[in-house]
């Protein structure tokens, strides 16, 4: 296995408070600005580079282009009005904001969703799943000039948007889980249309298979690079894949099942050498997973029953005093809400607990040392961070 | 890196082969049934209560008098005004109402260069999305607004025959409260009683076990709700 | 509220590589003084009518995507909505781009960002609005970190209603646009020429840390 080599032979002294000792009138360095509007950059955050020559000896994530503060916006919605607004924290996967909100809500007033509307969520978050994955491997592609998989994977999702248009009536922002259960059922003739897409999907994943995972260049960029040491794992809270393409089988759905996942039959997939070639295949095999799932879910959920349970008025809706932490394993890694209420009807403190957060702060700092430019980009897509959810 | 690194990349030319996938005309391509896409209502089954307006958490929708809309009892004769500025597409506002007059339409397609010209009132500018049939529409057995109505419990003929107890003993607390959660607040039927009931009432205790910790309402926050209420509450007679 | 200007825009002395000692004053030196002018068509209407055509026929749109909506631009580069057939296509630098595409809302911080890559394009360039955000607040109405109108801050030509806009109706609003780009009245850039002293002092109001020329081009 590759690891992370501390070659410092580039590489500027430490001052006495731990900082780098960098002098930028020396002409040895310079800084370089990666985002907010640059194409290698996972959406709108910059990454200030200071690079000497072509490697980087420094790099640190700038954040707060997207923040709107949900956090504080929550504290002076009721229960009710929190739930279309917490799907805008991730824009590429937002149903599991709407999903560990909703839990969280009940689990603190002690309403038990029904069993139909929990199979319906599993769906949804499976299918968001497979969205968030399509597109980030037409991203991680793409930030190594192979814009062809993205054309392909953004007409798969396509299809996936479709079957979630169908279903909940939305494109991107669902809106659909409601606390308590589930806006509504399956619309006629989903399943068929299902098992066409997943085909299609299925289809689109053997071509990418064989012109990126089986491409040289793509191989020879990505194979042994950005190394993430399993030591790591803890320090930085790394978690989802990029935990288990190094081999740490991190895995909320199955650690510690929620919904329907415990009469699933699923393994989490795991690969071996952490660089970021395995990441993009254990995210592929991952994928693939779901497609599996998805079709054991349609298989075995029950067709009739409530969908939603016997609820209060939303409208003056008094939660009593309590406090949880809700979790569950999204694309990326583990998602959490945590979240207070005081017996009022409005919530006292909503925390996110987003994994982009942790992957693109802290890991990203440490892992952008000692690479080249034109590296930068395929590192970071390979943690598969959405700016959106890292500040909220 | 073996020999099939280099040459599988070039299986992606066999899409050369491929029918394109594009949509031949993506400007006229109707949305799913279901859609949320822009509201319609019907203004004679809408009765002017403001719950939409409540539950609104873009503060997108505002109450406003309509030419032809006489106040009368049990109408304020005011009618939802919806600011495409604020709204989300969440469909609360549909899910709450409490006629199920307000429904959405599956249009999607609104593009104008003032901004200020987002503001309608659903029904009665006339839109050309006024007849859509699909759309989202409140499933019947479904509101977000308590439902069920408590039974007020009745004494044996005999024994009510010539006694005024049943009326007396009316609701127990506890249904009592439950039955006043289901009070939206409108001010139209009851200027104040039900009204101020309902916002003094905790979460019914029965129905909702683990909400019987939550006694003390008292909050530190001024529920937002009924501020807004009293900029338009002296609507009905 | 006068802020310490970073230490990469203070003014510096550099040595340069033939030995020469000079004074750098990186917010006069970097930039250009002037500011913007309204533009006139120089010829005459019938000119100015195919030159409209061609632009309208040519929207290239920066691919900056400051909010949400920017996940629907997605769909729109690639083959099952595929703009590049209506002569749109995404470009990566503010140079080369005449539409400036405001993609939901915009944080306080992104609003500076998109202040100076508009003012980087071209004239005769062009501003739409996404989705509710940049409309009346949308959403974020109540948020202490977002602007409210896009309209006080950039002339903007068009806005596409939606929470977020379909492909679809982002594609029909750039159709309308192409419309107003042949009758002469996507006029953007003049008025944000014309009003400049007004556009700037909106912006500076919600600006705080305003460290960059008033105009950069
Ligand atoms: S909730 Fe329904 S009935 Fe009441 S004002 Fe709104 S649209 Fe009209
Ligand atoms: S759909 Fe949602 S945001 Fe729009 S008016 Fe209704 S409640 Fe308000
Ligand atoms: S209008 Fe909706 S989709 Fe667009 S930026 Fe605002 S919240 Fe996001």
């Amino acid at each position: 296995m590759a690891l992370y080599t501390p070659d410092r032979s580039q590489y500027p002294a430490k001052k006495a408070d731990g900082t780098l000792d960098i002098d930028l009138a020396s002409g040895k360095y310079l800084k370089l600005w990666q985002g907010p509007n640059h194409p290698g950059i996972t959406g709108n955050m910059s990454v200030e580079l200071t690079v000497c020559g072509d490697e980087v000896v420094e790099g640190k994530t700038h954040v707060g282009y997207l923040h709107r503060g949900f956090e504080k916006l929550m504290e002076r919605r009721s229960f009710i009005q929190c739930f279309p607004i917490v799907c805008r924290i991730c824009v590429p996967e937002p149903d599991f904001n709407e999903y560990c909100y909703a839990a969280a809500v009940e689990d603190l007033s002690g309403i038990q969703s029904p069993e139909r509307a929990n199979w319906m969520r599993a769906l949804i978050l499976e299918m968001g799943r497979i969205n968030s994955y399509l597109m980030y491997l037409g991203g991680q592609a793409g930030a190594l000039g192979l814009g062809v998989i993205g054309q392909w994977t953004t007409y798969a999702r396509d299809l996936m948007l479709d079957r979630f248009e169908e279903m909940t009536g939305a494109r991107i922002y669902h809106m659909f889980i409601l606390p308590g259960g589930v806006r509504d059922g399956l619309p006629d003739g989903f399943d068929q249309r299902m098992e066409e897409t997943l085909r299609e999907i299925e289809s689109t994943m053997k071509d990418v298979h064989d012109v990126m995972f089986h491409n040289a260049v793509f191989k020879k960029r990505t194979v042994g690079q950005g190394v993430i040491d399993p030591a790591w794992l803890d320090q930085y809270g790394v978690t989802g894949p990029n935990a288990r393409a190094a081999g740490v089988a991190k895995d909320v759905r199955r650690d510690q099942p929620y919904l329907v996942y415990r009469e699933l039959e699923f393994e989490p997939v795991i690969g071996h050498d952490s660089d970021i070639y395995t990441r993009s295949d254990v995210r592929r095999r991952d994928l693939l997973m779901s497609v599996d799932l998805i079709r054991q879910i349609l298989a075995k959920m029950p067709r009739s029953g409530p969908l939603i349970a016997d609820m209060p008025s939303m409208l003056h809706w008094k939660i009593p005093r309590g406090e949880t932490y809700v979790r569950g394993e999204c694309s990326r890694g583990e998602y959490g809400y945590y979240l207070v209420t005081d017996g009022s009807g409005f919530p006292r403190r909503v925390n996110v607990r987003g994994p982009s957060y942790t992957h693109a702060m802290a890991l990203l700092e440490r892992m952008i040392v000692n690479i080249n430019i034109s590296d930068v980009a395929a590192l970071m897509v390979s943690l598969h961070t959405y700016p959106p959810e890292i500040e909220r | 890196m073996s020999v099939r690194d280099v040459l599988s990349p070039f299986t992606a030319w066999k899409n050369l082969f491929r029918d394109p996938v594009s949509i031949p005309d993506p400007l006229n391509r109707a949305a799913a049934p279901r859609y949320r896409g822009f509201h319609q209502n019907d203004v004679e089954k809408c009765i002017g209560c403001g719950t939409c307006e409540t539950i609104c958490q873009n503060g997108a929708i505002d109450m406003v008098p309509v030419e032809g809309i006489e106040t009368k009892s049990g109408d304020s004769g005011l009618r939802p005004r919806i600011d495409y500025g604020r709204c989300c597409w969440c469909a609360l506002c549909v899910d709450v109402c409490m006629t199920k007059s307000l429904t959405m339409s599956n249009a999607y397609t609104w593009v104008e260069n003032d901004p200020d010209l987002f503001c309608f009132t659903p029904g009665v500018d006339k839109k050309h999305w006024d007849n859509a049939e699909l759309g989202y529409h409140c499933p019947t057995d479904r509101r977000i607004t308590g439902q069920v109505r408590a039974h007020m419990r009745e004494l044996e003929p005999e024994t009510r025959i010539d006694s005024f107890v049943e009326i007396v003993q009316g609701y127990s607390v506890e249904e009592a409260i439950l039955e006043a959660d289901r009070c939206v607040a409108c001010g139209l039927p009851c200027a104040t009683a039900i009204t101020s009931a309902a916002w003094n009432c905790s979460t019914p205790a029965t129905r909702f076990p683990a909400s019987a910790a939550a006694s003390a309402p008292t909050s530190a926050r001024t529920p937002a709700l009924p501020a807004t209420k009293a900029t338009r509450s002296p609507s009905a007679g | 509220m006068e802020q310490e200007l970073k230490p990469e825009l203070q003014i510096r002395k550099v040595k340069g590589p033939d030995g020469v000692e000079f004074e750098v004053e990186p917010l006069r030196d970097y930039y250009c003084e002037a500011l913007p002018t309204v533009q006139h068509g120089a010829y005459i209407q019938i000119v100015e009518d195919f030159f409209n055509w061609a632009r309208s026929h040519s929207l290239w749109i920066l691919g900056f995507g400051t909010g949400c909506g920017a996940i629907e631009m997605r769909p729109l580069m690639t083959p099952r909505f595929d703009a590049y057939r209506y002569g749109i296509q995404w470009r990566p630098t503010p140079r080369q781009a005449n539409l400036l595409v405001i993609s939901g809302y915009l944080s306080v911080k992104t609003l500076k960002r998109a202040i100076r890559a508009y003012e980087q394009m071209q004239s005769p360039k062009y501003v739409v609005g996404l989705g509710s955000c940049t409309i009346n607040g949308g959403m974020y109405w109540d948020s202490y970190n977002t602007i409210k109108r896009l309209d006080d801050y950039m002339p903007v030509d068009l806005y596409i209603v939606g929470c977020m806009p379909r492909p679809e109706a982002l594609l029909a609003g750039f159709e309308d646009l192409k419309k107003l780009i042949r009758a002469g009245k996507a006029e953007g850039a003049n008025q944000y020429a014309e009003k400049f002293d007004w556009y700037k002092s909106n912006q500076k109001r919600v600006i705080h840390d305003w460290d960059m020329p008033d105009y950069s081009w």
